[in-house]
């Protein structure tokens, strides 16, 4: 996986690419330490460029999701396909993410 | 059965020979573009790099042989392996840096087992199983994904230690694969400590950041047996309709 950050003053947009597997710990690792904002500040998650992501791809999104919260940042996923878009959809994480697409 | 011949990329020679004398199996000193039928293939470097040119072709299984590897380790698991249409095998840190599901599905569709609309479903549920086996199995990692910057980067730690630690990260996992007309059966195969009760298949929309693989997996394949005491996972793709 390989991630750009794109600041803002309203809004973060994290842009993941690649194959976001459970190999990419560390790396997720550094992208949730850039989680800082006022509250409301958005998260923006642009899953555009990603192929593949497995169970701890969700996890990890799952918790980005839950320290986003605990930050009173809002968060939300976009622009997920294909393989990405299907394990999404088994996970049934339309229910509990925002998703704008 | 024949003994399968043995082929080597980068093995020293005399490795080589002496595990081709102690398992009884005919040696090809120099790699043609074509292997034999039936021919296993030991490779010092276990890398995409290294396994693309030689995945296309029918080899039945691709073995991680490192010059300073265990021998007996690698005889036991080229003995075993002889039982299997395809297989691969190699340690728990290389399995960590290879996208291996994603290799097996390469060969399986070049060998024109697995039908191009089954490869998505085998492909992640076939990832899972193997992450289970790095992870949980061989790894024998219980500690799970926390909701915490700190919690988790403790995780991402012990998960690193571990991969660098002997033997935990120098533990073999498998993959096997066998076919008939009508299914194709993959298998994976850890050193871990195996688990007694069965894990109940997670549903898969729980909300806990962990615990949905088993889950995602047993959704996309037709069956998943676990046998060896929880050491080994089996998928079943029926590819009658495929």
């Amino acid at each position: 996986m390989e991630y750009k950050i794109n600041s803002t003053p309203e809004a973060t947009e994290i842009l993941l690419s690649g194959r976001m597997t459970f190999s990419d710990h560390e790396k997720f690792r550094n992208v949730i330490a850039t989680f800082d904002g006022q509250k409301g500040h958005q998260m923006v998650f642009d899953l555009s460029g990603l192929d593949f992501v497995d169970s701890s791809g969700l996890g990890m999104l799952i918790i980005a999701r839950d320290i986003a919260q605990k930050k009173s940042l809002t968060f939300c996923l976009r622009g997920a396909r294909d393989d990405v878009q299907r394990v999404m959809k088994v996970a049934k994480f339309n229910k509990m993410f925002t998703i704008i697409d | 059965m024949k003994s399968p011949w043995l082929a080597a990329v980068g093995v020293p020679g005399p490795l080589m020979d002496r595990l081709a004398t102690r398992l009884g199996f005919p040696s090809i000193a120099r790699l043609d573009a074509q292997p034999p039928q039936s021919c296993m293939l030991l490779l010092h470097e276990m890398t995409e790099v290294a396994l693309e040119p030689v995945l296309i072709h029918p080899y039945l299984a691709y073995i991680e042989c490192r010059g300073d590897a265990d021998e007996d380790a690698v005889a036991a698991i080229l003995a075993t392996l002889t039982a299997d249409q395809f297989g691969m095998a190699m340690s728990t840190r290389t399995a960590f840096s290879l996208e291996a599901a994603r290799l097996v599905c390469d060969a399986l569709t070049s060998r024109a087992v697995l039908p191009p609309s089954l490869r998505p479903a085998v492909e992640l549920a076939l990832h899972e199983i193997v992450a289970n086996a790095i992870i949980h199995g061989n790894l024998a990692m219980d500690q799970q994904f926390k909701d915490d910057p700190e919690l988790f980067g403790q995780f991402c730690e012990l998960l690193n230690e571990r991969l660098n630690d002997t033997p935990a990260g120098q533990r073999w996992i498998q993959i096997t694969a066998n076919w008939t007309d009508d299914w194709i059966k993959v298998s994976v195969i850890d050193q871990g400590k195996g688990f007694t009760q069965k894990p109940a298949a997670t549903p898969v929309d729980v909300e806990k950041p962990y615990g949905r693989g088993l889950g995602i997996a047993a959704e996309l394949a037709s069956a998943v047996t676990i046998s060896d005491g929880g050491r080994r996972t089996t998928l079943r793709f029926d590819t009658r309709d495929a």
